[in-house]
């Protein structure tokens, strides 16, 4: 909103009710009634992280060689559906994404020293775990942040990583050895680096002499790399015509106003300080107390609006990243690697495995996008010298199927477990098309070294007929397209009653539900012939990668 | 001297009211509509989640069955637990978390893996600015299929679980003995935090089928916390579980009790507005 401008009280003019009244009312009108926005705000801006947890970074690989010490993930920071660009190509009015703030931190049990890993080879199990003193010059680490293009924008089959968008190199003794101070764990604060939405990111963290002491071994334990971004404040999501929001609460999201208006003199009244109604410190206490009373706004954890709501831009950008499949060395195909999969059953591994997160919801969202990164990367180092990871490929033969589901749930230590759908996509390697209508991008080529991802788009439920036709072309064009902005968020019964959804991408509207406690992540994997069956993965084809896999739930937050 | 929030100028019967006076309180109004300050806002937090989690390796080829304890470590530092051939400690925090005894459990007596003793998870994050710790969810999920890959030996109750979140002393942040102790759930009965006491189907599923079943295990939500951290602290976010060498209990953790769940942790801070 621009500045509201009042008109000036120059010495000699007449002193009018247009030069206080008029003027107090259009504060008012903006405090109470249309809302304050973010270009009035003096903070305008939200704050978000990309929280990335890894178990583990382990020195060496399945056999006992070096391995890379390293371990990545790819991300990217879409639009909001509401500022979605069907051709991916920023304009003025997509709101810009700045990272702040790179936070790094893993567990060293509170001493200045390297922690032993596991292993069989040559060595004895007993050392698992114990403290290392000497080794924390085996602790260098260097974190970078790469960038390339998105395929699905620019229609080319480039898989490198062509920016470097930030790097930062931690000595490991001067870091992580010292005796009264270690900078674990360690922000970088004030980076100010511009995010374009529509390519994409990937976070390394690299061990990079952790390989090189292989009796024992090391290993990095509980690393947790946050970065904080900040986003403009925006409107938050709204469920009336022509905006569409599944599963909102009856409110639709509706700015909660309470007017505050004053009397106005007559034009030729006299005007006066302490007149009941009229005076001028009447009117001044009347907008003082709107101040004083505090500027409310946005939901509580119970998704009820805020009473008598004074800030339009009371939203903002929101990434919860999710871990998943990891915690252990690459799952290589056509190997016995799959044995340390939950699930998959006896040799050659038909059983289908999953992995689940649970994320109790505390303050509501509404889900815009849902992104899967997978993995498939290995854990051996090309030639075993420690530094890159080994060659790979994505499985292309085996009927490996895989499943993305992300659901709203109820039952946490209550009754009534039940659940609805949120986002659904799945692909088979064997089935070109099935990955076409998901994937969006992919970092490193088969066959090739180093970090290899696909970033698919997993479609939002919606009820056949009301897609939102706003993300990736891979869903809208290609695939089932997805649906309109997902509210998630615990309510009281009166909230319960929701807007429709459905339990399916492209499916039939389901029963209301309105009771949800938690967001479930699911994936699972399976290949009915077997993930060992040497015959289908010829080249040692990882099933999950090196460090395992995420998926990220992109939305909108609010006010708390 | 104003009774007003937005200026300094106070009107009244009896005073002047000249246009200087009122030019500079409807000036001291303009400034404040058009940059609202952020202490004028009631609601200035925004919700930030720290999501961690995995399905634990079952045996891996060639690996002993209680190997693969990562990232779960021991608690107590001590010369037996550190590798080289030195002969006095290196340690500095023997006991870096406060308040983890259990019963029937002494970590100080350890000497090889097979001991009983407690391992702790720890994740810590830097937050350069001030927060506020609303919510620390800790579920350790376990499987309902027949031939489960996650469970407990047994279904007795224990009070072994402690969850702990700590800040580092300003002044001396590697003494463990210096941390602030934000938050400290500790000595409850597990089964008093289950997941659901009614473990079963659900009426309505979401897809994909877990193939382990249902939901099942312990799971302690602590919310509400409203608990405010400083400006630059290091919070350090633990959770340890006991590993005994015999009895019951050991039965219900096993020999590896970091494979008996599949653990799931989510840290929730509000953060305050920003600008550029």
């Amino acid at each position: 909103m621009p500045k509201i401008n009042f008109k000036r009280l120059t010495r000699g003019v007449a002193l009018l009710r247009e030069h206080i009244h008029s003027q107090i009312s259009s504060g008012l009108l903006r405090l109470t009634n249309t809302g304050v926005t973010e270009d009035n705000l003096e903070r305008n801006e939200g704050t978000f992280r990309v929280n990335l947890s890894f178990p583990w970074v382990p020195g060496d690989d399945q056999a006992g060689a070096k391995g890379h010490g390293s371990v990545s993930a790819p991300f990217t920071l879409p639009p909001l559906q509401e500022f979605w660009s069907p051709t991916g190509t920023p304009n003025a009015t997509t709101p810009q994404i700045v990272l702040d703030e790179v936070c790094v931190s893993f567990d060293q049990r509170g001493e200045g020293a390297a922690i032993t890993q596991y292993y069989s080879h040559g060595g004895i199990h007993t050392e698992e775990g114990e403290l290392d003193f000497a080794a924390t010059d085996k602790l260098n680490l260097r974190l970078s942040i790469f960038s390339k293009e998105m395929q699905i924008w620019s229609g080319a089959a480039a898989t490198d990583l062509t920016g470097l968008e930030y790097s930062l190199e931690a000595p490991g003794v001067e870091f992580f050895g010292g005796e009264k101070l270690r900078l674990n764990p360690m922000t970088t604060p004030d980076l100010e680096k511009v995010i374009d939405p529509y390519r994409t990111y990937m976070l390394e963290a690299r061990f990079t002499d952790l390989p090189q002491q292989t009796a024992p071994p090391l290993e990095i334990c509980s690393l947790l790399v946050s970065l904080r971004f900040r986003s403009k404040l925006i409107p938050r999501d709204l469920n009336v015509a022509p905006s569409v929001v599944q599963n909102m609460p009856p409110h639709n999201g509706v700015l909660n106003t309470s007017p505050v208006t004053i009397a106005s003199p007559g034009a030729a009244d006299v005007i006066t300080a302490d007149n009941a109604t009229t005076g001028v410190s009447t009117v001044m206490q009347t907008i003082d107390t709107v101040f004083r009373q505090k500027l409310n706004a946005g939901y509580n954890a119970k998704s009820l609006r805020a009473d008598a709501e004074r800030v339009v831009d009371n939203a903002s950008y929101e990434v919860i990243a999710v871990p998943m499949f990891g915690n252990r060395y690459a799952v290589r195909g056509g190997t016995s690697d799959a044995d340390s999969l939950p699930y998959t059953g006896a040799s050659p591994f038909q059983g289908e495995t999953g992995d689940r997160r649970v994320i109790p919801i505390h303050y509501p969202m509404t889900v815009h996008h849902v992104i899967a990164a997978v993995n498939y990367t290995q854990s051996n180092s090309k030639g075993g010298d420690g530094v890159i990871p080994a060659a790979s490929s994505r499985p292309s033969i085996p009927a490996l199927a895989n499943t993305v589901g992300v659901g709203i749930g109820s039952g946490l230590r209550s009754d009534g477990r039940e659940y609805r759908q949120v986002a659904l996509g799945s692909w088979t390697a064997n089935n070109a098309a099935s990955i076409a209508a998901l994937r969006i991008d992919q970092i490193g080529a088969n066959g090739e070294t180093g970090h290899h991802w696909d970033l698919m788009a997993i479609p939002l439920t919606y009820v056949t007929g009301a897609a939102s036709s706003k993300g990736y072309p891979s869903i809208t064009t290609g695939g089932s397209n997805q649906g309109h902005p997902y509210f998630v968020g615990q309510t009281d019964s009166k909230e319960m009653a929701r807007s429709p959804q459905a339990a399916l991408v492209n499916g039939a509207a389901f029963p209301n539900f309105g009771r949800e406690q938690f967001i479930e992540v699911r994936w699972n994997i399976q290949d009915t012939a077997g993930m060992g069956t040497v015959a289908s993965y010829p080249s040692s084809e990882p099933v999950v990668g090196h460090g395992g896999h995420w998926v990220f739930i992109i939305g909108k937050k609010h006010l708390a | 001297m104003s009774i007003r929030v937005f200026t300094d100028q106070q009107f009244a019967d009896g005073t002047t009211m000249d246009g200087n006076r009122l030019e500079a309180a409807m000036q001291s109004l303009e400034e404040r509509l058009d940059t609202v300050p952020d202490g004028d806002l009631q609601n200035r937090w925004m919700q930030t989640q720290v999501v961690s989690g995995w399905a634990p390796g079952t045996i891996f080829s060639g690996a002993a069955a209680s190997a693969g304890a990562h990232p779960w470590l021991r608690i107590y530092n001590t010369l037996s637990d550190e590798f080289g051939p030195h002969t006095e400690t290196l340690s500095q925090n023997s006991y870096r978390l406060k308040g983890t005894r259990v019963e029937d459990l002494d970590p100080s007596l350890y000497t090889t893996v097979a001991d009983a003793t407690q391992y702790a998870l720890t994740q810590s994050i830097q937050l350069s600015r001030p927060a506020i710790l609303y919510a620390v969810d800790w579920a350790m999920m376990q499987d309902t299929v027949a031939s489960p890959e996650y469970d407990f030996g047994n279904t007795i109750t224990t009070a072994d679980i402690d969850i702990q979140i700590a800040i580092d002393n300003p002044w001396s942040p590697e003494d463990r003995t210096q941390a602030d102790m934000e938050l400290h759930k500790y000595k409850f009965d597990d089964t008093y935090w289950q997941f659901t006491a009614t473990v079963g189907a659900a009426s309505v599923d979401m897809l994909p089928a877990f193939p382990g079943g249902n939901n099942k295990g312990i799971s302690v939500n602590l919310s509400d916390l409203a608990i405010p951290i400083h400006e630059g602290s290091r919070v350090r976010v633990s959770v340890t579980v006991p590993r005994y060498s015999s009895g019951t209990k050991q039965v219900k953790w096993t020999d590896a009790p970091w494979k008996s769940f599949c653990p799931n942790m989510t840290l929730s801070l509000l953060e305050p507005l920003s600008n550029a």
